[in-house]
């Protein structure tokens, strides 16, 4: 190919030059340019290779159908794969690289593929690679796989979204998608106006056409600034609909910055629109001839070729032979030749084009070649000459008629496919129409109409016509109206009488080896078509899934009719029995920071602070993520490690005072007449018989009998409760009650409120918690007797309400004092320095779990998992007991929760003078090695300050009746050896809960 | 006894937030009296009093705001909020006790949200950069109230004053996150 820039025509400003890298060489280029039509202006002939054959690639395209020019565009953390060089917009500095060539686009060592094609048919992968292990080749083949490479780095532009709603979103600003949006506006609905490319116009930019006598560009441009003036109407360019769900949600996703990121405007802006109606204007896109070696640079459609010497003033060749079997590609041979491009011969696979086209074609001195088609081209990197063979009745090359044609670019036109991406997105139902050989929309699923080429309708005075029917119905059926406007265009060809040509098989021409590509991006020819047929993937969905035809971030543009068209011939019926498979979204690729949005680095999740959170941070606090909170997990001391920290935290707690901030505990509020009823059902335990004042630990189970969460409820008042739950399924826990009151116990006068975020929390824990809390000035009696253990009071402290439960978790005496949140910190602050003469210590969730482990506390989801029931952990009698219903009682009634031998919460003391026990280390008979039957494994395990031992809790098979039996821990290779004990290694009496 | 107080608070701060661009302002606001009702039905008549407790027009539409920026908002079938400025005579919470009568659950919310209020000419672009709504002013006039996803937070927003100031109620531990987004898309809408 030697494409060159023609003196003069195309929308780019000449006075602008810039200046970009492809491949580390500088080449410039004009204001307007795209990188394809610069780079073709610069004589690059190859722009990348193949994906699984690394052949040499040209550009195909001239808009987002492109296959071939897959580019990596720009460097560092800015870099970004996978754009089309059809849709890069040309700017100074640009930098581009091919992408799939090692060491580089012009020796690509992976080209051996090619050679070893024969051995490398679709699915090779399913059958290959077997032997020994797949592993051992998975490495190397998925580094030669893929078009290009993420940035490793993170993204430091900006990405927007946007929700919006409109009464008409119309997609494709091409002729007949302005005219829809000049007549919704006109009739007052609420337009929103999209086009993927820069320019407005469409195809009637490749095409020179006059528009009530003006020219294409400048209509549009009038059309475009009309509309822009009107407040009922969102115009955006650059902008493409990625993806049509349910209920009329169309994704949009807009580029607004196509040069670096200045760090304040976004670089893309994600739209999600709620349209009361969808226009589709989406066009159509041409579909190459398929014929041995039709891959070659050079060989490109023929709507690119007219477009990019319309639309860029670029000629894609100096000696251009025209293939086709329908009108349009004349319209292309006529522009051609109108900008004085050679055009060696126009091969039609048709006896006769349309007369008037004909008789133009003659008129402009064109050489029409009927009857006939290309057969192959030769010239693997700059084409050389065009092979044009006769066809014979049965649409079969006649070999002797063979001829070799000078030419430098072969453009070809296999007709059109209706861009029905969105549509079939949006649900729709295709048929294939015989008349235009095209998959067309047919029945309407929402609430959408298509309208021009996009219906399957392609000369352009008829889709007008057309468009104004369909929106004129639209506006109606939103009781709006806008007059339908006389619209005059310029003839064009046309689609014509198209003739049925699927393929050109090198096994007709006695060259079985010459492979016809359909999926010019998946690397997939029609050989492997037919190949999947023959092993009998005869479902569209399967050859696609097999071949790979159609998928990935191409979506079949340019392919999968033809892939349709091949798998017809051979199965001898109707494209339309074949069906098409179902399109997906994204239709064109798009970035992952454009669904990302502002969500990435702290604003990925929200974290919630503490009310002592800055406290913390001064304290040394090691802050971590528990359940979506950020709490710490141990203040950090210099010069101690972790171990050292939390040893000292639980001994203070344990010798004296400790203080925990508690705020994330679970805290809903349930009332009413039948609130006692309503959580006897909710908790496995009895809670009728809780004393008002009095506070009680309940489990939760789930429907299936397993334990869900665990706390402490209190009984604020008769008809008043306090639920405590898990700081991590507060919510949860709050919705699921909501749940059984509104879908299962109507009848029950139940209301409840989460207030865990109302009430800040501080646990004062260790032998001095009471004389602590007396300094304050507040309205509650500690003493033993008034305030025991497991009760609840409510009063003021420091002239703001408190409550306050006497609970514990880590077995000494511990109160839980709430004030209002707002209050937290400060309270936090006061015990602190009231505490200093107790030598305070301020403890974290790690000394939290020591405290409990060396108490033999549960903690669910450690100690419990997705079998657990109340029997397992020592729940059993308290379940049998309690004669009414709850959630899950049917559940643990079964066999299986009844059967002996489960797993059962124990204590483990470890006996081999070891560290703490691994957490999931196997429980093993005495003597088993691996491979041997797991009995349970180590749940929780940490070595206790407090004993100075390790102290452990596991699940064990038939735990509870296995009390003293010796056992071994087997953890990745290493032994240990532990005793069965009752859980509970410290105060296993509870006595210093009860001073 | 001590001799120490308890102190308000806020995300370790006792002064409540801004931030301001030529196109957007952002302003916590503090001092607010918020009080919820739950109950398994809310009875009209309660509805009634409540709302001549809030002195809203415009009674059974209770999605709304009046004139003294004080808000009675229908959560749910089962759930209202009401929010007033923290300078009456009386707590709200107290009235709203005598009003209720042990018939519906009241619980002091006070400290349980954080009102942000935005205005400028952005403002709803920034409100519909970050929920799924889009805010059409035909749609979500002056006064109405709704609540929807903000990001992985809930958000009740209340339309106030014109059609460019909104007052947004977030969870309070989830306020910073929801400033921290709403700063950011200020900064660059």
């Amino acid at each position: 190919m030697s494409a060159y820039r023609l003196e003069n025509g195309g929308y780019i400003d000449r006075s602008q030059q810039i200046s970009f890298q492809f491949d580390g060489k500088k080449l410039s280029g004009f204001q307007g340019d795209t990188l394809a039509s610069a780079l073709l202006a610069n004589h690059v002939d190859v722009i990348g290779r193949s994906f699984k054959y690394h052949r040499p690639r040209g550009i195909l395209a001239a808009g987002l159908d492109e296959a071939n020019a897959i580019m990596q565009i720009g460097s560092g953390a800015e870099s970004s794969p996978n754009l089309k060089a059809t849709q890069v917009e040309l700017i100074e500095g640009l930098q581009a690289r091919s992408v799939n060539a090692w060491p580089s686009l012009k020796f690509d060592l992976l080209a051996v593929n090619a050679v070893f094609k024969r051995f490398l048919p679709a699915g090779f992968y399913y059958k290959t690679f077997m032997w020994p292990d797949w592993h051992w080749f998975e490495p190397a083949i998925r580094n030669a796989a893929g078009l290009g490479k993420s940035p490793d780095q993170p993204d430091p532009d900006i990405y927007d979204k946007r929700s919006a709603d409109c009464d008409i979103l119309v997609i494709g600003g091409g002729i007949c998608g302005l005219m829809a949006a000049r007549l919704a506006a006109e009739s007052g609905a609420n337009v929103l106006l999209v086009e993927v490319d820069s320019a407005w116009g469409g195809s009637a930019l490749c095409w020179p056409t006059l528009i009530d006598d003006s020219d294409a560009a400048s209509w549009c441009a009038s059309t475009v600034a009309e509309l822009h003036q009107k407040p009922n109407v969102v115009v955006l360019n650059r902008t493409m609909a990625f993806g049509y769900y349910d209920h009329n949600l169309v994704g949009l996703v807009q580029r607004l910055v196509p040069a670096q990121s200045d760090g304040l405007t976004p670089r893309e802006r994600m739209w999600k629109v709620r349209a009361k109606t969808v226009v589709l204007a989406t066009g159509a896109f041409e579909r190459p001839l398929v014929f041995p070696n039709n891959d070659r640079p050079g060989v490109m459609l023929a709507s690119a070729g007219a477009s990019y010497v319309s639309r860029f003033g670029v000629a894609v060749g100096r000696k251009v032979l025209i293939a086709t079997n329908n009108d349009s590609a004349y319209e292309s041979a006529f522009v051609l030749k109108e900008a004085g491009v050679d055009v060696v011969a126009l091969v039609d696979a048709r006896a006769s084009a349309a007369s008037e086209v004909t008789q133009r074609a003659q008129d402009m001195g064109l050489v029409i070649i009927s009857n006939s088609t290309v057969t192959n081209v030769k010239g693997s990197s700059g084409l050389r000459s065009a092979e044009v063979c006769e066809l014979n009745a049965d649409n079969q090359p006649v070999a002797k008629s063979r001829r070799s044609i000078q030419c430098d670019s072969v453009l070809t036109s296999g007709g059109w496919s209706p861009a029905v991406h969105l549509f079939s997105q949006s649900g729709g139902k295709l048929k294939f129409d015989d008349e235009t050989q095209a998959f067309v929309p047919k029945r309407s699923v929402q609430n959408e109409i298509s309208i021009g080429a996009a219906a399957g309708i392609f000369e352009l005075g008829a889709s007008l016509a057309h468009a104004q029917d369909r929106i004129g119905t639209v506006l109606k059926s939103l009781n709006l109206s806008a007059k339908p406007t006389e619209t005059s265009v310029s003839k064009h060809a046309g689609l014509g009488a198209i003739k049925s040509l699927w393929s050109v098989e090198g096994e007709m021409l006695d060259r079985p080896g010459a492979k016809a590509w359909v999926d010019f991006q998946n690397d997939v020819t029609s050989s492997d078509v037919k190949l999947a047929l023959r092993e009998n993937f005869r479902s569209v969905e399967h050859v696609k899934r097999y071949t790979t035809l159609g998928m990935a971030s191409d979506q079949g543009k340019t392919s999968n009719v033809n892939g349709i068209g091949v798998m017809s011939v051979e199965l001898r019926c109707d494209p339309g029995d074949v069906g098409t498979t179902k399109f997906r979204p994204p239709y064109n690729p798009l970035t992952i920071g454009a669904f990302a949005g502002r969500r990435v680095g702290e604003n990925l999740n929200p974290l919630r602070p503490l009310p002592s959170a800055a406290r913390q941070i001064e304290l040394g606090a090691k802050l971590e993520d528990y359940g979506g909170w950020h709490r710490p997990a141990y203040y950090v001391e210099r010069g101690q490690s972790e171990h050292e920290c939390v040893s000292k935290e639980v001994l203070a707690t344990r010798n004296s005072l400790g203080l925990f901030d508690a705020s994330p505990l679970g805290k809903i509020e349930v009332f009413g007449p039948d609130a006692a009823e309503f959580l006897n059902r909710i908790y496995a335990n009895n809670m009728k018989t809780l004393k008002v004042g009095r506070c009680r630990y309940g489990l939760m189970l789930n429907e299936n009998g397993i334990i869900y969460d665990d706390g402490i409820l209190a009984r604020i008042a008769e008809d008043h409760y306090l639920v405590g739950t898990t700081s991590g399924h507060a919510s949860a826990i709050a919705d699921m009650l909501q749940e059984w009151l509104q879908c299962e116990w109507v009848h029950l006068d139940v209301a409840t409120s989460n207030v865990t975020t109302n009430w800040a929390v501080m646990n004062v824990n260790g032998p001095k918690a009471r004389a602590l809390l007396e300094k304050f000035d507040s309205s509650f009696d500690f003493g033993a007797h008034a305030f025991p253990h497991m009760h609840f009071r409510e009063g003021e402290l420091e002239g703001v309400p408190c409550r306050i439960q006497r609970v514990s978790f880590s077995g000494e005496l511990s109160y839980e004092v709430s004030v209002p949140w707002g209050y937290g910190a400060s309270l936090f602050d006061n015990i602190m320095v009231l505490g200093e003469e107790f030598a305070i210590q301020p403890f974290g969730v790690e000394s939290l779990m020591t405290m409990r482990i060396e108490k033999g506390f549960l903690h669910v989801g450690s100690d419990t998992d997705g079998m657990t029931v109340p029997q397992d952990v020592g729940f059993g009698r308290i379940v049998e007991k309690k004669t009414d219903d709850f959630v899950g009682r049917r559940s643990i009634m079964r066999p299986d929760a009844l059967r002996s031998g489960r797993r059962q919460l124990v204590g483990l003391d470890v006996t081999d003078g070891g560290d703490a026990l691994p957490i999931g280390g196997h429980v093993v008979d005495q003597g088993q090695s691996p491979p041997t039957a797991s009995r349970g494994w180590v749940t929780s395990s940490v070595f206790s300050p407090t004993l100075s031992k390790p102290v452990a809790l596991g699940l064990v098979e038939g735990g509870a009746d296995r009390i003293g039996d010796e056992i071994e821990i087997w953890d990745l290779g290493t032994r240990r050896r532990a005793r069965i004990v009752a859980p509970g290694a410290y105060d296993a009496k509870g006595e210093r809960l009860h001073v | 006894m001590s001799r120490l107080t308890l102190r308000y608070t806020l995300d370790g701060s006792d002064r409540a937030r801004e931030f301001s661009r030529p196109h957007a302002k952002l302003l916590e606001v503090r001092k607010i009296e918020i009080v919820r009702v739950s109950a398994r039905e809310i009875p009209s008549q309660l509805d009634l009093q409540l709302a001549d407790l809030a002195r809203v027009d415009g009674v059974g539409l209770t999605n709304t705001v009046s004139e003294n920026d004080t808000v009675l908002a229908t959560l749910s079938r089962r759930e209202r909020l009401i929010l007033c400025k923290a300078d009456r005579p009386r707590s709200l919470y107290n009235d709203v006790i005598e009003i209720v009568e042990g018939c519906a659950l009241v619980t002091d919310a006070s400290h349980q949200f954080v009102i942000i209020d935005l205005s400028g000419r952005a403002a709803t672009e920034i409100l519909s950069s970050l929920t799924p709504l889009s805010f059409e002013s035909s749609i979500f006039t002056i006064g109405d109230c709704l609540r929807t996803v903000f990001a992985d937070t809930n958000v009740l927003v209340i339309r106030s004053e014109d059609e460019a100031n909104y007052r947004l109620i977030f969870e309070q531990t989830l306020a910073g996150y929801a400033w921290r987004l709403l700063e950011d898309a200020a900064k660059n809408v």
